[in-house]
């Protein structure tokens, strides 16, 4: 594949960002902290939940708890919120310009860079994972085979998913100066409607069906229920489907808002 | 005295039309960013209901009295955001590019000077609004009267917002030997979310290093606690220990910061 020279770039591009990331690791070992520390109050409260319950919605207290370790895996491995803010940096510091004139894809750049991270992430999850076997270890669920497998694919079908929504974020920087608080607001519906802070089936039955038409469901609470097995094997392709769905939605709008976004750009310090 | 009273008054007011201008001037980011602060709020009292649709209580504590102690902790944390958010980013930016000389120079105590040269007066009011709105909801709901455990709540409150401050500026002060303590500064904003559950829900253990070591747990709790349920000796001396030894770090590491700082003048 590094045969190829436009690969080949994107490969440094990798390389260099990795390089950037290890150069300060007490970043990359909070992060993986504060991962752990926000599960952990959730696991602690619903401890206390089910201090005299056995099952609530047909969850117990073990699946409760691989949820939670579940979904701030996924989170760790998804989460693009750089991507958003790669983009808005690079239209208002500048440095885009300096970047159009080169001859690579932006947008792939942008990709190269998002992902580059969430590889280096992957070393933190170990110790995530590590962390939360050792303090909830007797409670900890594994899948079928199966469901692992599918677990993974859908794992990296919510990561794309969440790249485009955050890129769609950061081309918002073209028209908007700042885009601090959308990706605030977007960050808050993202922990609701993804079941990152509670499984949607907890949700009230009057909000659970807008959830079906949103693609925050397959980011957190998707991947989640195929490793806990909730899923039949059916109904998880068919999830499956809609994941890929939702990549060529936003995809392509994130290829539109680029395209007016580059009409509408003007050189910031050039 | 009155005088001089005034004049501050006025000083801050100038800087309140200042800061008003600066973020009519990124209005939709203003905008949404309070529309954000309002997302955490209403997410965590979604969180609250979907954990009291399954439960009459937790720990002892019923949903009202949750709200009153989320509210609490909501309304220290916003106070403190807008007291003192950005000195801690000036303070690693001062110490990094060795600039800090201008506050040292100062008739008064420097830390001081520094910790009150900003205030995000007008960031303050949207997010105060919904707390107090919570803490309101659930005193009503619990049939609460004035009574002299405000008092109490009302100090508590301001000894906690003291620790607060002192736990934040304890990890700022760390830049006088660290290069960045933004990510550190993210940790302890994500374990300030314990302060939004009742101290009973935690293992002995955790409840220790949360009530002493990482005050975290004790700071929206004691105040919450005096309000509904009145005054306990117990609790308020574990505050002041706190208190006693966030401050007595804090100065400790002040000193030992400057010994190692170097001007970018000198």
């Amino acid at each position: 594949m590094l045969q190829y020279p436009h690969m080949r770039k994107y490969f440094q591009i990798f390389k260099v960002t990795i390089q950037e990331f290890l150069t300060y690791p007490n970043k990359f070992f909070t992060v993986t902290f504060m991962n752990a520390a926000t599960a952990f109050v959730f696991i602690i409260i619903w401890k206390a939940i089910y201090q005299d319950k056995t099952s609530l919605l047909g969850y117990t207290i073990s699946s409760i708890v691989t949820y939670y370790s579940v979904t701030y895996m996924i989170g760790y491995l998804t989460i693009s919120g750089s991507a958003a803010k790669l983009i808005s940096e690079g239209v208002h510091q500048g440095q885009l310009s300096a970047l159009l004139i080169k001859p690579i894809s932006y947008p792939f750049f942008i990709f190269t860079q998002s992902y580059a991270e969430k590889i280096i992430k992957c070393l933190g999850l170990i110790i995530l994972v590590f962390l939360l076997s050792f303090f909830f270890n007797s409670i900890f669920l594994m899948p079928p085979l199966i469901n692992f497998g599918l677990f993974f694919i859908s794992v990296v079908f919510a990561s794309l998913i969440n790249f485009f929504i955050y890129a769609l974020v950061g081309c918002l920087a073209f028209w908007v100066v700042k885009i601090g608080g959308l990706r605030s607001i977007l960050g808050r519906l993202f922990d609701i409607m993804s079941g990152k802070i509670f499984p949607l089936d907890f949700l009230p039955a009057s909000v659970l069906p807008f959830t079906y038409f949103l693609p925050f469901r397959s980011m957190h609470y998707l991947p989640a229920v195929i490793y806990l097995n909730r899923l039949t094997l059916p109904q998880s392709l068919s999830q499956i489907g809609v994941q890929i769905l939702w990549i060529i939605i936003l995809c392509f709008l994130y290829l539109i808002l680029w395209k007016k976004g580059m009409v509408k750009y003007d050189s910031v310090g050039n | 005295m009155i005088q001089s009273a005034i004049k501050h008054l006025k000083y801050y007011g100038h800087r309140a039309q200042v800061e008003l201008m600066q973020l009519w001037e990124y209005r939709v980011d203003t905008l949404s960013t309070n529309l954000g602060t309002y997302g955490y709020t209403l997410m965590t009292l979604l969180f609250i209901q979907v954990i009291f649709n399954q439960t009459d209580s937790i720990a002892g504590w019923t949903q009202d009295q949750i709200l009153v102690l989320f509210g609490t902790g909501q309304m220290l944390f916003y106070l403190h955001m807008s007291i003192f958010w950005s000195t801690y980013d000036d303070i690693t930016r001062l110490i990094r590019k060795g600039e800090l000389d201008r506050f040292l120079l100062k008739p008064i105590n420097s830390l001081f000077a520094i910790s009150t040269d900003k205030f995000g007066f007008v960031e303050l009011i949207p997010s105060f609004l919904p707390t107090l709105i919570v803490i309101r909801h659930g005193l009503i709901n619990l049939n609460w009267v004035f009574n002299l455990n405000l008092v109490f709540y009302i100090g508590s409150f301001l000894i906690s917002l003291a620790i607060y401050y002192c736990m934040y500026m304890l990890i700022a002060l760390l830049s006088f030997w660290w290069t960045d303590t933004t990510e550190i500064h993210g940790l302890y904003h994500r374990i300030d979310e314990l302060q939004n559950y009742p101290a009973e829900i935690y293992p002995p253990i955790i409840k220790t290093l949360f009530f002493l070591i990482i005050p975290v747990g004790i700071v929206a709790y004691a105040p919450t606690v005096f309000l509904i349920r009145g005054f306990q000796l117990e609790l308020f001396l574990y505050q002041l220990l706190a208190l006693f030894i966030f401050i007595a770090l804090t100065k400790i590491l002040w000193t030992k910061g400057l010994q190692n700082y170097s001007s970018a003048s000198s």
